[in-house]
C-alpha cells in the first residue's frame, strides 16, 4: 500500500465531458464550467455579535459584512449574506486551510466557522444566453436591469436548492449546489440551454 | 379533391408554400397559414368528426380555440394527441390527422345508432338506468359506457418529445394580441414598462385578421402590421406567439402555455415541444375578446352550420369559402358583416333570418351536410330554403374565463346582454370585447388607457399617444336563446350533447341550482368547458324556471383557459429526470463494480454488489453479510445526516433535545441519542460525537436529515432563541465509510499516518478524533457500530471520497474486504436488533422500542412529558420483540400482523405487526423485529405472521429482538 496522497476529485468530473451540446450556433449561448479550485466556508454569527464579528472581518479582511443578500468583496475573497446571520465565505485564491485559519483568528468565538468546500458543487456559467437559460428553473427576476451583480440568492431551481451569484464585474454566474445533486443540476443546466447551443469546457 | 372551396385570391395565407397533409388516410393540399379547419373546408369537407353520445356528424362550429366539434387526433405513433381542435391547429407538411370516437369510419358509424336511443340516453340516464346488479357497475356497465362515449385515445408509449417550464417577469402582461391587446402593449411599451404580449394565434391582430375595416384610414391589417412592426422593435416588449394564457394566481401570476414546436412535424433539433411559463407580471391587461353565441333551434348541430365570426374568419383569413348558398341567421348587426363578406366572394345569399324581425330558424334540415333550413316567420308560416351553409350571429359572450380564476363570479348585464367581470384580480384590468365594449373604437381606446394607467401603476411616465380612430361601427344586439316549438334535437353543448331538453329535464327533477344543473347533464363539462354552450343553457334554465338570467346565475371558471398538457406542466421532470438524484462519494466507484443501486430518498445507494453475473441480492447479501461478520467489510455511509453544532449553549440546546444527557459527554467521545417528537412518540435516532468543548456533531437518519434540520432550527428560532448556538449541515462536507468486521481495525490502520493510536485501549468503543491518513489527509475517525461488530466510520473531506473508497479496498486486500450495500447492511441491523424506518414509523414510543433506558429521568427533553401520557403506558402497547421463522427457510414480510394460533383474522385479534424481516445468515434463518402486544412477557411463545397481501401465514416463535451477540463482545473488541 502507497501511502501517499489521495488524488481529489471534483463533484462533477465524472460527469463533465467537453464539447459542444445542443443547437450548432455559432457562439454558444451558454458556456459552462465547473469551478475546481476554490475554498468556501459558512460563517454563523453568535447571538448580539454581529456588530463585534463585522468589526473584527474588517479589520481583517478591509469590508464590511453586508447584510439583506448583498456580497462584500474584498482582496482575496467575499463574503456573501445568504440569511439572517449567515454568510458565505469564498475564495478562489486561499486554499482551504488559509481561509479556516484565517477566519478563526479574526472571528474567534464571536460566530461559527464550518468548512464546507467539499460540500458544494459549482458550475460557472458565461454567454448572451445565461438568462434566458436560467429562466427555465429559477423563479427569481435575474434581468440585468432589475438586480445588482452585488447579491447573492439562496433559492430553487429545478427541484434543487442552489445558491446563485454573479462575478463582480457581472458577466459570469455562478450556482452552487449541494455536491450529491451536481450531476442533476448540470443535467438540467444543459437541457435548458440546449437550444441555444451549450458549451462545457473542463 | 382539390381545394374546390378556396378562392382564388386573398387571406393570410401563403400561397407559394403548398402542404401537403392527410385527413382519415386521404391526401389533400393546403397552403402555409392554414389551420387544419381552414385546409379541410377549402378542400370542401365538411365533416370533421362525431359527437359524444349520440355519434352524430359533426362538422366545423368555430374558427378558434371555443370549438366544441372538430375534435381530431393528430399525429401517429408516440407523438399522437387525441382530442385537438382542428381550427387552432396549424398545418404542416406531412400532417396526419385522423377523426375520433367513430367505428369503422367517420362516414358510417354504428354507434350512431345511439341517436334513435336517444329518448333513453338523456341527462343522467346511466344513474337510472344501470343501477341492477350493483355488482355489474365496474366490470360490465362502466366500460361498455365508455367505450360508446368518449373522445380520442391517448398514446400507451413514451412522449419522444421534450418540454420546458420557465419564469418570466414583466412590469405588464398583455393578454391577447387583437386590436385592445396591441394598443396596450403599445402603449405600456413606449412608456418604457418591461410588457410581454401572449397571443394563443401565431399571428398578432385577434379578430382583425378576419374583419375587413378600417384604422386611420387604412386597411386594419396594415395597422396591425405597422404595430407588430413597432413592438418588435422595443427591447422592453416580449411577444410570445402561440402562447396561451390558462391561469390566474394569487400575487400576480399567471400560468400560460407556449406551444413552441406544435405548428411543426416535429420540434426543431433542441426545441421543446411546449413551453409553460409561470409569469409574474405587476400589472395585467386581459384582451381576451369575445366568443360569438350560437342558437338552439332543430337539429343546429349539422355541418356547415357555424358562427358568423367563423364564416368570416375562413373567408378573410384563410380564403376558404365554407359554403356557397348561405342562409345568414343573425339577431344582431354583426350578422350583417357576414353577409357582406359572403356576397362580396360571389356565394349566394340565399336568405337573411333577422329574429329581430321575429323570423326564425326552427330546423335544419340534413345528415352529414345542411341541406335546407325551415323557416317559421312573425305569421307563423313555415318554408324552407335550400343552403349548404348557415351562418349563426347572436351576439357575444365576453372571454372573461380568467377574471374567474379567483373566484370572482361574472355579473350578468342587462345592457349588453352578456356576463361581464365581476371583481378583478388584483392588479388586472379588462378591456375591449372582453369588458363587453364590442365596437373596434372602444377596443383601441380601452388599450391605449389601460396600457397607460399600467405603466404608470409600474412606475413609468405614459408618452403622449394619438387615438386611433376605427371606421363607425355600431352594435345592436336582442339575443335569442332558443327557438321554441323547434323539431329535432336542439343542442346547447355541443361537445357533451346536451340538448334543452335535458336543460327542462334537469329543471323538473329539481337541479334547478345552476351548480346542479351543470353537473347534472354535463353542460360545459367537456374539454371546451362550454364556451359557446354555458350562457345559452343559463338562458333556458332560467326560462324554465321563470327566473331572469342574473337570478339563474352562472358557474364560475377554473383554470385552465383550454386544455394543457401535463407534459408542459412537468417540463425537464420527467422519466429519469421527474426527481433530482443524490449521489454518494463511492458511486462512480461502486458504478465501476456493477453495483445495483436503489432509491432512498433522493439518495442512489448500493444495494449490493453482485459478484457475478446473476447473483441476486439474497445471495449477494448473504455472502456480503458473512464476508463482514468473518473477516471485514465496507459500506458507503455518507447519507447519513451530519449537523454541525457549535456554540456555548450547545450542551444545553442537545440536552433538551435528545432524550439523553449530553452535556456530560466528554470530548472525544460519542453518544446514542434518541429524538422525541413533541407529541412523545419518536422522531429519529443518531449519534453525537463531541468534537471540542463548545463544537458537536450530530448524525441523523439518511431519511430524517432534513427534517431534523428544520426540527432544530424551530427549537431555536422559536422555542429558546436565547440559547448561543449555530448549526450547518455538513452532511455533504465529509465522504464517510464504515469499515466492519474482526478485522477493521487492521485496513483502517494501514491508511493511517504514522503516530496514531487506534488501539481498544487507545480508541475504545464510542470514541472519536480527528487523524491524518494517507500522508496527510485530515480525516475524522468514529468507533461506532451499527453492524454490531467492531466497526470504525472514517470520514474525510468530500474530494477524497472516491479516493479513500478505492484506499480501503486496497488496504484491505489482504483481509479478503469486500465492500457491502443496503441489503447487508439492513440485515445487520436487524439482527444485532437496531432499530430503523421500519420501527421509527412515527407511530412508536422510547418504550415500545426498549429504550426507555436512554430517557434521562434527571432532565426534561422534548416530547418527554408527552411520552407519559397513560395511554402511552399502557401495558399492552405492542412492543418491540425479535421473531425466528418457525420453518427456518420461509420467508418472513414485513407488513405481516400478528395472530394468536387459532384466531381469526381480525381487528380485535390482532397482536401487532412485523417492522422488519431478513434472512440471517448468521442464524441461518428468517427473522425479524417487530411490535407485539404484551411482548416481554411471551418470549418463547408462538403466534402466526399473517399478511394477506402477499398470501403468507407463518408460524414464528417470539424472541429477544438482539439476535446476535447480546452482550456487544465482538464491538468492543
Amino acid at each position: 500500500m502507497d501511502n501517499s496522497s489521495l488524488a481529489p476529485k471534483s463533484p462533477l468530473e465524472p460527469f463533465l465531458i467537453a464539447g459542444r451540446y445542443g443547437a450548432k450556433s455559432t457562439i454558444p449561448g451558454v458556456k459552462m464550467k465547473e469551478k475546481h479550485s476554490f475554498s468556501l466556508a459558512s460563517l454563523t454569527v453568535f447571538r448580539g455579535q454581529y456588530e463585534n464579528l463585522s468589526d473584527s472581518i474588517f479589520k481583517t479582511f478591509g469590508t464590511k459584512l453586508l447584510k439583506n443578500g448583498e456580497i462584500s468583496y474584498s482582496q482575496n475573497l467575499q463574503f456573501m449574506n445568504i440569511a439572517p446571520g449567515q454568510w458565505i465565505t469564498y475564495s478562489e485564491r486561499l486554499s482551504t486551510s488559509e481561509l479556516i485559519s484565517k477566519l478563526e483568528a479574526s472571528v474567534g468565538e464571536l460566530a461559527a466557522i464550518v468548512d464546507l468546500s467539499d460540500a458544494r458543487a459549482i458550475i460557472e456559467l458565461s454567454g448572451p444566453k445565461i438568462y434566458e437559460t436560467l429562466a427555465k428553473g429559477v423563479s427569481l427576476d435575474l434581468h440585468p436591469e432589475r438586480q445588482s451583480p452585488k447579491h447573492v440568492f439562496s433559492t430553487f431551481a429545478a427541484q434543487l436548492s442552489i445558491t446563485l451569484w454573479s462575478s463582480e464585474d457581472g458577466l459570469t454566474i455562478n450556482i452552487a449546489v449541494f455536491r450529491g445533486f451536481g450531476q442533476s443540476l448540470l443535467k438540467w443546466l444543459v437541457a435548458s440551454a440546449s437550444e441555444f447551443g451549450c458549451e462545457i469546457d473542463i | 379533391m382539390s381545394q374546390i372551396n378556396r378562392l382564388a385570391e386573398g387571406g393570410l395565407i401563403n400561397r407559394s408554400k403548398p402542404l401537403k397533409f392527410f385527413f382519415d388516410g386521404k391526401e389533400f393540399l393546403g397552403f402555409e397559414g392554414d389551420t387544419l379547419a381552414s385546409a379541410l373546408i377549402a378542400n370542401g369537407v365538411s365533416l370533421f368528426g362525431r359527437s359524444f353520445k349520440y355519434h352524430r356528424p359533426r362538422g366545423v362550429l368555430t374558427a378558434g380555440s371555443e370549438e366544441p366539434n372538430a375534435l381530431v387526433e393528430l399525429r401517429t405513433g408516440n407523438r399522437l394527441e387525441p382530442n385537438m381542435r382542428a381550427t387552432t391547429v396549424e398545418l404542416f407538411d406531412g400532417l396526419v390527422a385522423n377523426s375520433q370516437n367513430r367505428w369503422p369510419s367517420l362516414n358510417f358509424d354504428v354507434m350512431s345508432i345511439n341517436s334513435l336511443f336517444a329518448p333513453f340516453l338523456t341527462a343522467g340516464f346511466y344513474y337510472k338506468t344501470f343501477m341492477w346488479p350493483a355488482s355489474f357497475w365496474e366490470k360490465i356497465y362502466e366500460p361498455a359506457i365508455r367505450r360508446a362515449a368518449g373522445l380520442g385515445k391517448p398514446p400507451k408509449g413514451f412522449d419522444p418529445d421534450d418540454y420546458e417550464k420557465a419564469f418570466a417577469h414583466c412590469d405588464v402582461l398583455v393578454i391577447g394580441a387583437g386590436p385592445a391587446g396591441i394598443s396596450a402593449a403599445l402603449a405600456a411599451g413606449r412608456a418604457g414598462a418591461r410588457v410581454i404580449l401572449c397571443d394563443e394565434n401565431p399571428v398578432l391582430g385577434g379578430r382583425l385578421l378576419s374583419e375587413i375595416v378600417q384604422i386611420n384610414t387604412m386597411p386594419a391589417l396594415d395597422w396591425v402590421r405597422a404595430a407588430t412592426i413597432e413592438l418588435e422593435s422595443l427591447s422592453n416588449v416580449r411577444i410570445l406567439r402561440r402562447t396561451t394564457v390558462f391561469g390566474i394566481y394569487d400575487h400576480g401570476v399567471y400560468g400560460a402555455v407556449e406551444r413552441v414546436g406544435d405548428h411543426l412535424e416535429t420540434p426543431l433539433p433542441y426545441g421543446p415541444r411546449q413551453r409553460s411559463y409561470r409569469i409574474i407580471a405587476k400589472r395585467a391587461i386581459l384582451g381576451s375578446g369575445a366568443i360569438e353565441r350560437t342558437m338552439v333551434f332543430g337539429d343546429n348541430d349539422r355541418p356547415g352550420i357555424m358562427l358568423g365570426s367563423a364564416v368570416r374568419t375562413y373567408v378573410n383569413q384563410y380564403a376558404a369559402l365554407p359554403g356557397r348558398r348561405a342562409v345568414v341567421v343573425l339577431s344582431s348587426t354583426d350578422g350583417l358583416r357576414t353577409v357582406e363578406t359572403l356576397k362580396n366572394q360571389g356565394a349566394q345569399v340565399e336568405a337573411i333570418i333577422d329574429s329581430r324581425n321575429g323570423d326564425v330558424v326552427q330546423r335544419a334540415i340534413g345528415g352529414k351536410r345542411v341541406q335546407a333550413v325551415q323557416i317559421r316567420d312573425k305569421n307563423g308560416a313555415v318554408r324552407e330554403i335550400e343552403c349548404d351553409l348557415v351562418s349563426i350571429s347572436n351576439g357575444w359572450n365576453p372571454s372573461l374565463h380568467l377574471t374567474c380564476h379567483l373566484g370572482s363570479r361574472p355579473v350578468w348585464n342587462n345592457a349588453k346582454n352578456a356576463f361581464l367581470p365581476g371583481k378583478l384580480p388584483q392588479g388586472l384590468t379588462v378591456i375591449g370585447a372582453a369588458q363587453g365594449r364590442f365596437t373596434l373604437q372602444e377596443a383601441l381606446d380601452d388599450g391605449i388607457r389601460a396600457g397607460n394607467e399600467a405603466a404608470e401603476n409600474t412606475g413609468f411616465k405614459p408618452k403622449d399617444s394619438e387615438q386611433n380612430l376605427a371606421e363607425p361601427d355600431i352594435f345592436e344586439h336582442q339575443p335569442v336563446w332558443r327557438i321554441k316549438g323547434s323539431k329535432g334535437k336542439c343542442f346547447v353543448d355541443f361537445q357533451h350533447d346536451v340538448t334543452d331538453l335535458d336543460i327542462e329535464l334537469a329543471n323538473r327533477e329539481g337541479f334547478k341550482s345552476v351548480e346542479h344543473m351543470k353537473r347534472y347533464t354535463t353542460l360545459g363539462m367537456a374539454t371546451d368547458q362550454g364556451k359557446t354552450a354555458n350562457v345559452a343553457g343559463l338562458a333556458i334554465l332560467g326560462e324554465v324556471s321563470n327566473r331572469s338570467i342574473s337570478e339563474v346565475g352562472t358557474t364560475i371558471f377554473r383554470p385552465p383557459y383550454t386544455p394543457v398538457t401535463l407534459g408542459a406542466l412537468a417540463g425537464h421532470h420527467r422519466h429519469h429526470e421527474y426527481r433530482p438524484t443524490r449521489l454518494t462519494p463511492s458511486h462512480q466507484w461502486a458504478n465501476e463494480r456493477g453495483a445495483v443501486f436503489m432509491e432512498t430518498g433522493l439518495w442512489m445507494r448500493a444495494q449490493y454488489f453482485p459478484l457475478y453475473s446473476g447473483e441476486n441480492w439474497l445471495e449477494a447479501m448473504v455472502r456480503e453479510v458473512k464476508g463482514t461478520r468473518e473477516s471485514v467489510g465496507v459500506c458507503d455511509v455518507s447519507t447519513l445526516g451530519k449537523i454541525d453544532i457549535q456554540g456555548k449553549d450547545a450542551a444545553a440546546f442537545l440536552d433538551r433535545i435528545y432524550t439523553g444527557t449530553f452535556s456530560t459527554l466528554a470530548v472525544g467521545r460519542v453518544r446514542y441519542g434518541l429524538m422525541l417528537r413533541e407529541d412523545g412518540f419518536v422522531f429519529d435516532d443518531g449519534t453525537v460525537a463531541r468534537l471540542g468543548s463548545n463544537h458537536y456533531l450530530m448524525t441523523t437518519t439518511t431519511a430524517g436529515a432534513a427534517k431534523v434540520m428544520a426540527h432544530l432550527e424551530f427549537c431555536h428560532q422559536v422555542l429558546w432563541p436565547e440559547l448561543n448556538i449555530a448549526f450547518t449541515s455538513v452532511t455533504e462536507q465529509w465522504a464517510q465509510y464504515s469499515v466492519a468486521g474482526p478485522n477493521a481495525r487492521h485496513v483502517i490502520e494501514k491508511l493511517m499516518d504514522p503516530g496514531i493510536n487506534i488501539s481498544n485501549e487507545a480508541f475504545p468503543y464510542m470514541a472519536c478524533k480527528a487523524i491524518s491518513i494517507c500522508g496527510g489527509i485530515q480525516a475524522r475517525l468514529f468507533r461506532i457500530s451499527f453492524s454490531g461488530e467492531l466497526s470504525y466510520e472514517i470520514g474525510v473531506p468530500n474530494r477524497y471520497g472516491d479516493a479513500l473508497i478505492r484506499a480501503l479496498m486496497e488496504s484491505g486486500q489482504d483481509f479478503g474486504l469486500i465492500p457491502y450495500g443496503l441489503e447487508a447492511l439492513t440485515t445487520m441491523r436487524i439482527e444485532k436488533g437496531h432499530v430503523a424506518g421500519g420501527e421509527l414509523n412515527g407511530q412508536t414510543t422510547a418504550l415500545d422500542l426498549g429504550l426507555i433506558k436512554m430517557v434521562s429521568q434527571k432532565k426534561d427533553c422534548i416530547g418527554k412529558q408527552m411520552s407519559e401520557r397513560p395511554a402511552l403506558l399502557e401495558p399492552d402497547r405492542p412492543i418491540l420483540v425479535g421473531f425466528k421463522a418457525k420453518n427456518s427457510h420461509t420467508k418472513l414480510t414485513s407488513g405481516a400482523h400478528f395472530l394468536n394460533i387459532g384466531a381469526n383474522p381480525s381487528l380485535e385479534n390482532d397482536q401487532g405487526h412485523m417492522t422488519s424481516t431478513t434472512f440471517s445468515p448468521s442464524l441461518n434463518c428468517w427473522i425479524g423485529l417487530g411490535l407485539l402486544k404484551n411482548g416481554r412477557s411471551r418470549l418463547g411463545d408462538t403466534v402466526r405472521a399473517v399478511d394477506f397481501m402477499r398470501k403468507t401465514d407463518e408460524p414464528v416463535e417470539i424472541c429477544e429482538p438482539v439476535f446476535l451477540d447480546p452482550t456487544g463482545e465482538r464491538l468492543r473488541g
